[in-house]
């Protein structure tokens, strides 16, 4: 039961980074100078007790300057916008609200930290290690194991997955958070786009 | 008779000496010293918040973000620990400590709901807590499956997320530390609590030392601030420490140097000084007999009443030394009438300053009157023997001379023309009226050192904390109606405060936990929820059973210091809850609690204290006009006594305005002062026979005086150099009108 408690306290956090590990510096190196990233993504989550998976699918937009967008579309129609400013949602096509959800914001942290060139600012959370055999079929692969106890209590690892190009880490595709009881969340990204351009006033606009 | 007297004023001066020696209890807080509420209360309660407050130190480390911050940190958190002096150190934070207090809370989970859930379900929207639900099974962020059998509609889980709205910081904890990162710097905070008062002087000095030597002994990558009510005191307390020393040095060489010149002898000068520390020995103990208590404060203000019964000495000793062929009994009975009429007049003004209410005032009234009668019994009673005029020297030719031309002086003649005064009355009335602004504010009281100040602001917008301090105080001797207040008040503040989290969203009242236990019984049973479960493929829990108990992990302490800064347990028989609230909401209409603004507040009350003050003032004035003028000078006599040191205080106050110093409550202590010492100088010099050589002394008196509070304008405290400014220029003013007096009787 503590642990459950011990979750939920994770909550409470505002997460570090992951480290500089080989492939993610190949990773950052790619991102670097990239303004926009836009991918279509597809959550499954299994949960015990859950009989049938959890798939969500929808878009994820993401500017170094402005934030993440997480756009849910299916099963229900929900907006996550995470900036500086913090937190905020929208349902069902309603007005963007600003939430206190950290669990939200712990996870954002971590994507917008793979996803941004900005590695090195910030403090590890997680050991990395890297699946050597995992250069097959043009993909790199590495595990983040958390340090602290108390997130070990939460999160068994996280895999991360990506494309290579020219034998260097391009992008991620695949990410793998598996948690203590078991439980199992993959969250696939396809169609990525990286933008080194000023983004318009319409991409912009997204992030409002 | 006369012997007897002595010997019982002796015996009671030194029953007062073994009684003060004994009883003495100096109050040197400075929050002590501030106007209180009319509840006792809300007294109570404010000053539980302030002690809390008080108890605080916020420590930051600042480095660049590529640099190991964090053991740095430790070593200097675990070094406090070890050192003893605080009672708590948190560098960081105890998740366990947090999930434990959680666990306290599941027997209850079904009486607990978010604000949100709870306004959906007010609404009749059941279905927004099952989207809220499935965003939560759908969106970002992770749970497990133990999570979801406890909590599978994810109520409990927002219930608990309202707790971090009692975190004032958005700091980043996730490595335990408490720390922040902003542009190229990193932040780690660590919070002390102090073990002991924050005004005690001697424990100051070591919190100072332990907390601001940082800079010098951490590495230099490093650069500390901090900040802390203790900080700030023992800035204080040494910045007092070195305006006491100046200006008591400055005054004590000074009367020093005044007394051998002008009386070429050490022996007037260590009777003078005996007579007015017995004086000021016996004033001590008879309010610390009336008060319970003396205020240093009051002690520091009172000490003033020096200035006056320095008078009695003066005109004494002027008197014996020009007529050395009198013996001591004479000299008294010619200067008796005077003294007398001088001390009552002074009294009667001070004691008016009883009628405010204002503790610290009662005490330096208290305090003056008492002090000024002991010095006056003494010059009468012992003057006489142990200065006999046969011993003392040949008063000097050449300050008799200086007085001489000083009554004659321009000032004084054109007064004595008919119709001056009434003309000053009008014009400087006017001019009062035009530039009369006060400034009531409390923040004056101390000037707060510019290196600490800077560091709380540097803190303070690391940390993005607002320094509003309005609250909303709700009491009630029953802790379940006291959160149905607060609901109320809450639900009502968010109007304006849309974030905001009560204590009893987090503990609600018995009702709140029915009602919540039954609106989750109403969602677990519809066919909403029956879908949800269905379409997920689990099993639906059933419902636990309502229970008791909830209120009781509020009032045994069990939720720990979370709550510390809101619920502030139970004081003077009754529970408290303060409800922080922005400008928006204290300017709402209140009848249930009290808006609690404490700088706000106190300027407020110093104003109504002013202006109370300055209404006591005038009318004791009023009253000694119709007492001089019935018993013994007439109208128009009495018109120009009053008027001479009146004048000369309102000059002095314009004159403190017109040249930018602070203008308050302490401005008028500084013409009470003004013309107490005033209204002796005109009345000895309307009673005296040789006014030449009476205005020998009044000009000593005025130089000690003018010495005294001149130098009271070096301090940093705005309000101590107002007072010096306005009472050192009106005496020098009340000098320079006094001979007005007597060139009209002759």
């Amino acid at each position: 039961m503590k642990r459950c408690f011990l979750m939920i306290c994770v909550l409470f956090w505002h997460v570090g980074s992951a480290n500089n590990d080989l492939a993610l510096q190949q990773l950052h190196a790619a991102h670097t100078g990239v303004t926009y990233f836009e991918a279509r993504f597809e959550q499954r989550r299994h949960v015990k007790f859950i009989a049938k998976p959890l798939v969500s699918n929808g878009v994820i937009l993401f500017s170094p300057d402005l934030g993440l967008v997480w756009q849910v579309n299916q099963p229900l129609s929900v907006k996550t916008v995470i900036n500086q400013s913090g937190v905020f949602k929208s349902t069902q096509g309603g007005p963007l609200n600003k939430v206190k959800d950290p669990q939200i914001k712990i996870i954002a942290d971590i994507l917008s930290e793979l996803l941004s060139a900005e590695l090195d600012q910030v403090n590890s959370q997680f050991l990395i290690e890297p699946v050597n055999d995992a250069k097959q079929n043009d993909h790199w692969q590495v595990k983040l194991k958390p340090k602290n106890t108390l997130m070990k209590k939460a999160i068994q690892s996280i895999d991360i997955q990506g494309v290579l190009q020219n034998d260097q880490a391009h992008s991620i595709d695949t990410i793998v958070i598996k948690n203590q009881s078991g439980d199992d969340t993959v969250i696939q990204f396809t169609g990525v786009v990286l933008s080194m351009k000023a983004l318009s006033e319409q991409q912009r606009g997204v992030f409002e | 008779m006369n012997r007897t007297l002595k010997i019982l004023w002796l015996l009671f001066v030194c029953g007062m000496a073994v009684f003060i020696y004994n009883h003495h209890a100096f109050e040197s807080n400075i929050l002590k010293l501030l106007p209180k509420y009319q509840s006792e209360q809300t007294n109570l309660v404010v000053s539980e918040v302030t002690e809390r407050i008080n108890k605080q130190v916020v420590v930051m480390a600042e480095a660049a973000t590529g640099f190991d911050l964090r053991p740095v940190v430790e070593a200097k958190a675990q070094a406090w620990r070890q050192g003893g002096l605080f009672d708590q150190v948190m560098d960081r934070v105890d998740w366990n400590q947090w999930a434990d207090r959680f666990k306290l809370l599941d027997p209850y989970k079904h009486q607990l709901l978010s604000i949100e859930d709870r306004a959906s379900w007010q609404a009749g929207d059941e279905e927004a807590v099952i989207v809220r639900a499935k965003e939560r099974l759908f969106g970002l962020g992770g749970f497990d499956a133990q999570q979801f059998l406890n909590d599978p509609l994810f109520a409990f889980e927002r219930y608990l997320q309202q707790w971090q709205s009692l975190n004032v910081f958005q700091l980043n904890s996730s490595d335990g530390s408490l720390s922040s990162v902003k542009g190229d710097k990193q932040h780690h905070f660590v919070f002390l609590t102090l073990n002991d008062s924050a005004f005690s002087p001697e424990y100051q000095q070591q919190v100072a030392a332990a907390v601001l030597d940082l800079n010098q002994s951490a590495s230099p990558e490093v650069t500390w601030s901090a900040f802390g009510a203790v900080l700030y005191a023992e800035h204080a307390f040494q910045q007092a420490k070195g305006e006491i020393s100046t200006v008591g040095l400055g005054s004590l060489i000074g009367i020093l140097l005044l007394f051998l010149l002008v009386f070429r002898s050490v022996k007037p000068l260590v009777v003078s000084i005996s007579s007015m520390a017995l004086g000021m020995v016996v004033a001590l103990a008879v309010t610390q007999w009336a008060f319970g208590e003396v205020h240093l404060f009051a002690l520091l203000f009172g000490a003033t009443m020096t200035g006056v019964s320095i008078d009695y000495c003066f005109h004494y000793l002027t008197k014996a030394q020009n007529n050395r062929e009198l013996s001591g009994l004479k000299v008294i009975q010619g200067i008796r009438g005077a003294l007398l009429i001088g001390f009552l007049s002074s009294s009667l003004v001070y004691l008016g300053f009883i009628v405010t209410g204002y503790g610290v005032l009662s005490q330096v009234t208290v305090f003056s009157v008492v002090g000024l009668c002991s010095v006056l019994i003494q010059v009468l009673l012992f003057f006489p023997d142990w200065l006999a005029p046969k011993t003392s020297r040949a008063p000097r030719s050449g300050l008799q001379l200086w007085a001489r031309i000083w009554t004659v002086n321009p000032l004084a003649g054109v007064l004595q023309r008919s119709g001056v005064m009434p003309t000053l009355w009008l014009f400087l009335g006017l001019f009062t009226y035009w530039v009369y602004q006060p400034n009531d504010d409390v923040r004056a009281l101390q000037s707060l050192s510019p290196s600490l100040k800077a560091q709380e602001q540097h803190i303070r917008t690391t940390l993005n904390w607002s320094n509003d301090s309005a609250y909303l105080l709700l009491m009630d001797e029953d802790l379940d109606q006291l959160l149905m207040k607060e609901q109320q008040a809450v639900t009502k503040l968010r109007e304006v405060q849309s974030d905001l989290v009560g204590i009893s969203d987090l503990i609600p009242s018995k009702d709140q936990q029915k009602k919540n236990h039954s609106a989750l019984e109403d969602l677990f049973n519809s066919q909403l929820t029956e879908t949800y479960f269905s379409e997920l493929g689990a099993q639906p829990p059933s419902l636990s059973g309502w229970r008791h108990g909830l209120l009781d992990l509020l009032k045994d302490g069990s939720l720990g210091e979370l709550l510390d800064a809101r619920f502030m347990g139970h004081l003077g028989g009754q529970w408290s809850i303060m409800v922080p609230m922005s400008q928006a909401g204290v300017e709402m209409s209140w009848d249930e609690g009290t808006v609690i603004q404490q700088a706000h507040d106190t300027s407020q009350l110093f104003q109504q204290f002013r202006i109370k003050s300055t209404q006591v003032l005038l009318i004791s004035v009023a009253l000694l006009c119709l007492l001089l003028a019935w018993l013994k000078y007439g109208w128009s006599r009495t018109f120009r006594l009053i008027s001479v040191p009146a004048l000369s205080g309102l000059f002095s106050l314009v004159m403190t305005q017109c040249l930018g110093y602070h203008v308050s409550l302490f401005s008028i202590l500084a013409l009470l002062l003004v013309f107490g010492m005033g209204i002796d100088y005109v009345v000895f010099l309307k009673e005296s026979k040789e006014p030449d050589k009476t205005m020998v002394a009044l000009m000593l008196s005025a130089t000690t005086t003018v010495l005294a509070f001149g130098l009271l304008m070096l301090s940093q405290v705005a309000v101590i150099q107002s007072f010096g400014f306005t009472v050192g220029l009106g005496i020098l003013m009340v000098l320079l009108m006094a001979p007005s007096v007597i060139e009209k009787e002759e």
